[in-house]
């Protein structure tokens, strides 16, 4: 889920691989209206995952999945300088 | 010894539509009207007029960032982590594009994605014909299990020819019509990675499209690969190419090291032959040392054939 610094959603975010323990398709996702999106891992492994959208700072969240693939995430977006 | 019973042609067309009716090269490619940039010494001469560098702030952060707040479902847990694969290796070297309104840049589509869920997705096609073009298999059958709902043909991609951020030169055509082969809807192989997207406007026309072709391994171990495509680390919608001498290949991929960014999916690998551009392979995968693309082979060059003719 992608948020601003007053916690409203920011939607049509750009979520993406930026490293991953598999060759990862590049296809990247959209955040939705609520700016939450599901992302699947496609491997049990350590990921870095790129978050991106107009008017604030890119960012990146690292993530470690077992076998559960199922994960959930908050990440506060910060405002463009 | 002699050929296996029962021999499962993968690379067999499937189609989410009611079935069509019937070391190659297609025809050459099509420039369309109006102006047109060229390439020499087989890479596009990128103009200073129609291109910029990418010397402005990367938008990835330096170092690593701090995670806000994180709600675990099941067994995932944060933890500091060590490097393993990036899709941009080393520096990254893509140039922007924004003369989009010209060929070739034109022929490469900014595609918006809805899957079978109502998820939200971007990948990159181009043209191979007035009505067809040609993109990765997972962005039009997301062949995963692990989000059941969203396994499947997707419902519809929004094609936008030449995309420069809010300039849409062409405007923008619905898509519903899909193609891809079994190899990628029964068995999810990376190495059958391809489809196709089909519109009603023949837009082709006015963007002009690429030449395809299926090559020798030594023909494309001396190539030098081009790509450009539309990346989701970059500003919305811009479109950005990269270049590279073709790294390795194997029956039904080729490898490169050529930067390239989620959103990027779909985009052509093209070569030139003498000043005439052709798709080699299907960029689809971000790996640690090199990126790849699902190799055009003389049984995929028959399907693209196909669907440039439906």
């Amino acid at each position: 889920m992608a948020l601003d610094e007053a916690g409203r959603p920011v939607p049509w975010a750009r979520v993406y691989f930026v490293e991953a323990p598999v060759p990862v398709p590049e296809i990247a996702a959209l955040t939705n209206d609520a700016g939450e999106v599901t992302l699947e891992m496609p491997e049990p492994g350590s990921y870095r995952v790129g978050l991106a959208a107009e008017g604030f700072e890119a960012d990146v969240v690292e993530v470690e999945i077992g076998e559960e693939a199922a994960y959930l995430s908050t990440v506060t977006l910060r405002q463009a300088c | 010894m002699g050929m296996p019973e029962n021999t499962i042609d993968w690379d067999e067309s499937v189609t989410n539509v009611a079935a069509p009716e019937t070391a190659a090269k297609s025809a050459k490619p099509q420039t369309g009207p109006g102006e047109a940039e060229s390439g020499a010494d087989g890479v596009e001469s990128v103009s200073a007029r129609g291109a910029e560098l990418a010397a402005a702030p990367p938008m990835m952060p330096v170092g690593l960032p701090e995670v806000t707040q994180l709600r675990p479902i099941g067994e995932a847990t944060y933890g500091a982590l060590d490097a393993v694969l990036e899709t941009v290796h080393g520096p990254d070297n893509r140039v922007r594009i924004t003369s989009t309104g010209v060929y070739p840049w034109r022929v490469h589509a900014s595609l918006r994605i809805t899957a079978a869920d109502g998820s939200m997705w971007i990948g990159t096609g181009w043209f191979i014909g007035p009505r067809t073009l040609i993109t990765a298999g997972h962005v039009v059958y997301i062949a995963s299990n692990r989000v059941p709902a969203r396994r499947g043909w997707v419902r519809r991609v929004e094609v936008i020819p030449g995309r420069n951020e809010s300039d849409r030169p062409f405007g923008s055509t619905l898509s519903g019509r899909f193609y891809s082969v079994r190899g990628w809807t029964e068995n999810g192989d990376p190495e059958y990675d391809y489809g196709a997207i089909v519109i009603d406007e023949p837009m082709g026309d006015q963007t002009g499209w690429l030449a395809f072709g299926a090559f020798t391994d030594n023909d494309l171990l001396a190539s030098h690969a081009n790509i450009s495509g539309y990346p989701g680390d970059k500003p919305d919608g811009t479109q950005w190419y990269d270049h590279r001498q073709i790294d390795s290949v194997t029956a039904r991929k080729v490898f490169y090291d050529i930067d390239t960014f989620g959103g990027q999916s779909g985009s052509a690998v093209y070569r030139f032959i003498d000043s005439d551009r052709f798709a080699v392979g299907i960029h689809a995968y971000g790996g640690a040392v090199t990126n790849s693309a699902t190799r055009i082979t003389a049984r995929r060059f028959q399907n693209l054939e196909a669907w440039n003719n439906v």
